[in-house]
């Protein structure tokens, strides 16, 4: 009995300690479904809907995958050094916008929870947090997505076309 | 035989506790709150374990406030008058929600759309993006102003 116990509650810990791990690991990137704007076809639109807004982190993760995908598959691309060089270069330039970015936007948000944390809060203080949350979430977006068109850009029409290719019409 | 069943028995049963107690945990968090308390503590856990402050935090945590206060007027004493106030800023607040929902998921689908383009308009995706955050933007806005007016029924009454 105390034996059965004992392996029941081994079982048992396995799958739950598992579990855990299970939840825990990042989902892989499908870096390559990206090339050339094509995940912003299959954009979550369930999620924009249950979220309220869509999360910069929505937009942000897509332009990663993009930009990582024209350097994952630079042999299919056949791309030169040079364009490997400036794919790196702005990739580096991206990464330094979003983290100076979400740095802002994460002081911005904790200054706006404080002052919704406070029972009397002043409207005209959280009126300007969110009015310059706005400008920081547009200028990071925007900014972003700048890089992401001008990464497109490096490549050749060729290039890009074989690409969109690669993905197919659908997904 | 017998023993394999028993093995199995007890480990669903422990399993089984384990995510009751997990589920048990998650309804907790969605509870009632009351004025700052539902922004103290959970939020910042929140937006530190995103990583990147969603729009979402705010909208949740406000309507959440909102309808507690609907769901505890009789416990806070509030008269029917206060009662319908409270109510009318509660279905306001959901309103402006549903209503930016609509609009940004249109607007984000002309966004998508322009990106798959093999050459994107950066003027036109200016122009989305702007228009997605004025909406996102306004209706926080409009949330904070709904939990001012919330509260300060709610203090009058005290």
């Amino acid at each position: 009995m105390i034996r059965s116990l004992m392996i029941a509650f081994s079982v048992a810990t396995t799958i739950v300690i598992g579990g855990a791990f299970v939840n825990a690991s990042p989902i892989p990137q499908k870096k390559v479904k990206c090339l050339a704007g094509m995940c912003w076809r299959n954009l979550d639109m369930k999620k924009i809907e249950e979220q309220g807004c869509p999360a910069p982190m929505i937009i942000i993760n897509n332009i990663l995958r993009e930009m990582n995908g024209y350097l994952a598959a630079d042999k299919f691309l056949n791309l030169t050094p040079e364009q490997k060089k400036e794919l790196r270069m702005l990739r580096h330039r991206c990464h330094r916008k979003i983290i100076k970015g979400k740095s802002l936007l994460n002081l911005l948000s904790i200054n706006l929870l404080d002052n919704m944390a406070t029972d009397k809060f002043e409207l005209s203080e959280v009126e300007d947090l969110v009015s310059q949350l706005r400008k920081a979430c547009s200028q990071l977006v925007f900014g972003v997505i700048q890089d992401a068109i001008d990464a497109r850009m490096i490549l050749t029409p060729e290039q890009r076309k074989k690409a969109r290719d690669f993905v197919g019409p659908t997904q | 035989m017998k023993k394999i069943a028993l093995i199995t028995t007890f480990s669903l049963l422990i399993v089984w506790s384990v995510c009751v107690i997990k589920v048990a945990a998650q309804e907790e968090v969605n509870d009632v709150c009351f004025k700052a308390e539902c922004w103290k503590e959970e939020g910042l856990t929140r937006l530190a374990s995103t990583g990147c402050p969603t729009p979402t935090l705010f909208i949740k945590t406000a309507l959440r406030e909102l309808s507690s206060y609907v769901k505890a007027a009789d416990a806070l004493g509030l008269t029917d008058t206060q009662k319908a106030q409270v109510q009318k800023i509660y279905e306001h607040a959901n309103m402006l929600v549903i209503k930016a929902q609509g609009q940004l998921q249109s607007i984000t689908k002309l966004l998508a759309r322009e990106m798959v383009k093999d050459v994107p308009n950066k003027q036109k995706i200016k122009g989305f993006v702007d228009e997605i955050e004025d909406v996102c933007w306004n209706t926080i806005s409009a949330l904070a102003k709904d939990i001012h007016e919330a509260r300060a029924l709610i203090n009058k009454k005290k």
